[in-house]
Formats: structure tokens, sequence, C-alpha cells
């Protein structure tokens, strides 16, 4: 059972916050993955997003149980199936079926490594029942992030397949920076101070921008938002972020509003 | 029922040993998914980790475990607990390996 952050109501919030945004992903990650699975351009890369979907609902399985445990009044209800609860705290972007395969490569490639990125400076989190979960996740992980890998450069391998890849980065990458959260953010403070997670927002975000930003450069996608990196400073930089759109709950990004 | 009749972790390991992976011929033992075996009083409590966290077959395999320690004389109560320690193919028994090895599967 969890130890004395018990006590720390704006802990536990943000705990219980961040194991339904954790789980919900890893959930919708692998549904719409599931969708491709016959869609995906080769026999083998369907078989390999099989074993991925799997897994990534397994992931879910083990996140949920951890919001049964926590006592926190107002709890979201695990999913099983998508319309069990209204309100998703999953990005936008796996919202709905994917229309094509570039879609399923930029979802792996820039969704699947940011919560993987979270869960790492989750490992060593006093909550030992999530610390134990991540461990084992962050395992089966490594072969998830070596798969995405490998679609990026394929479908960049033709001008046409990176232009595909360009449009969804273009899309996807904004609202996954986002996801890490504005600097300094209140419920993420309350977490370190009780060694429920390691860094914070912007060091997860510079971290996942390490991870991500060179591989889409080296395969020829231009950063979106004016991203570069400052030799001086040794940080990634970008333009504005749109912080307007963002639903600070749900962590997802909030459809423009349409102009009358 | 005293504690002398119940069965020892070493019995019960063994009786693991008839509870097969559904998905391969091969004892969860020689998989190397059982990773602890308790008996207190009239209960048997089990540690187990599963190949895959998405393996489909955790339910399966539980229930199982439940079902063959039932059996076993003065058991009462079997606790299944799913833990999350790491699997691979290091944790297969030469005798799982031997059998794996004979359905090609290596």
């Amino acid at each position: 059972m969890p130890g004395d952050w018990t006590e720390n109501d704006a802990a536990l919030a943000a705990l219980v916050n961040l194991v339904v945004v954790l789980a919900d992903n890893k959930y919708y990650l692998g549904r719409r993955l599931s969708e491709w699975v016959a869609g995906a351009p080769s026999l083998e890369e369907g078989v390999s997003a099989a074993a991925i979907v799997q897994e990534e609902l397994g992931h879910a399985r083990v996140l949920y149980p951890l919001l049964e445990e926590l006592p926190f009044p107002h709890r979201p209800q695990p999913l099983e199936r998508e319309q069990d609860r209204q309100r998703r705290y999953a990005v936008s972007y796996v919202d709905s079926p994917w229309p094509a395969w570039p879609h399923a490569v930029a979802a792996l490639a820039l969704i699947d490594t940011a919560i993987t990125t979270m869960l790492e400076h989750l490992s060593g989190s006093s909550y030992e029942a999530l610390a134990r979960r991540v461990g084992r996740i962050l395992h089966e992980e490594s072969f998830h992030m070596a798969y995405a890998e490998g679609r990026v450069r394929s479908l960049c391998e033709t001008e046409a397949g990176r232009r595909l890849l360009q449009e969804q980065v273009d899309v996807l990458l904004p609202e996954m920076l986002l996801w890490f959260g504005p600097p300094g953010e209140a419920g993420v403070e309350a977490l370190r101070s009780e060694g429920l997670v390691a860094g914070d927002n912007e060091a997860w975000r510079q971290s996942y921008l390490g991870r991500v930003a060179p591989l889409l450069l080296e395969v020829g996608v231009r950063l979106p938002l004016g991203l570069q990196w400052d030799l001086a400073h040794r940080r990634w930089e970008w333009a504005e972020l749109p912080w307007e759109r963002w639903n600070r709950l749900q962590r997802r990004l909030e459809k423009a509003a349409v102009r009358q | 029922m005293g504690a002398q009749d119940m069965p020892t972790p070493a019995q019960v390991r063994e009786a693991l040993r008839e509870v097969m992976d559904p998905e391969l011929p091969v004892s969860i033992v020689d998989l190397g998914l059982v990773r602890g075996v308790e008996v207190r009083d009239d209960t048997v409590h089990v540690r187990l980790t599963f190949t895959s966290l998405g393996c489909p077959c955790t339910d399966v395999i539980k229930e199982d475990v439940q079902e063959r320690l039932l059996l076993l004389p003065g058991v009462r109560r079997v606790e299944v607990e799913e833990v999350f320690e790491p699997w691979s193919v290091r944790d297969i028994t030469p005798e799982g390996l031997i059998t794996l090895r004979e359905l090609g599967i290596t």
C-alpha cells in the first residue's frame, strides 16, 4: 500500500491523474493501432504491430487497477470498452480511427515514445506498486521503440512517404510537447516533493525531444514550431505552444473554436 | 486442520508442474512463471509473472492454478498474486527447453 504521501491531497490528485493519463493513452494507442494490423504495408509489419497492440493493451490492463487502490474520491473508471467512460484522458490524436498507415507510424514514434519518456521518470517512484509495473513495461517497450524507428525510416525511403509523415508530425508533435505540461505545473511539483516522480515538465520535454528530434531530422522530416537545438544553452527551443487549447486535466489538445 | 497436514512449498511446486501454459505444452513451472510459493495455515500464496503484460492467458492460468492447488489435501484457499518481474527465455528450465526444441520452437 502507498506510504505517507497519501496524506498529501495535491500529490494524490496528481498521481491519480497521471495514472489514468498513462493508462488511457496506452489503451487508445493499442485500440487505434489494432485497426491497422491488417492494413500494415507488409505481413511482417502487421505481425509486429499485432504484438505491440497486445502489449499496449496489456500495459493499460496493469495500470488501471492502481486507480482502485489509490484512496482518492473521484477516481476515473478503468476502460474495457471505448464507451465505458465519456471523459478521455488521452491525446486527441487517438480519438478516432486513423485513415492511413503514416498516422500509425507517427503515433508509435511520437506518442509511445512520450509515454515511455514519462515512465522512465517513474521507475524510481516512491509509489512502489507503480514503480514495479513501470519496470516491466519499460522492459517491453524497448522493442516498440526499435519498431517505430524502423517504420519511420522505411516510410521516409520515398519522397511521398516522407511527405505523408511530415503532415502527421506537424499535427502531432505540438500536442505531444504540450502533453508534458507547462513548466512548474503545480501537480507535478507536488509529485516531485513526495518522490513520486523524477524530473519536471521541462526536463521531460527536453528528454523526449532529445530522442525523437534527431531521428526526424535524420530522415529529412522538418521540425514544426521552429524547433531547433540551441547550441549555446544545450537545449531544444521552439516558438510558442498553443497552451490556450490545452486541456490540463485530460492532457489533450482541444479542437480550435470555430469562429462565428 | 493443522499446519502439519498442509503440503510443503516443494509439493505445491510439484503440483504446479501439472498446470500447463495454454499455448505451449510446457508447465508454468518449466516456463519460469512461478516466482514464489508460500504456505500459511490453510492458504497457499503463489506469485506469478507472465511472458508478457499483454499475455492473453493470464486469467486462464490463474484459474488453472486455483483449481489444481485446491485439490491438494488441507488447502482451503489459494491466493494468486501477479508480480511484474521481467521474463525471458533464460527463465525456462532445461526440461522446458527440450520440449520446446522438440516442437521446433527455439
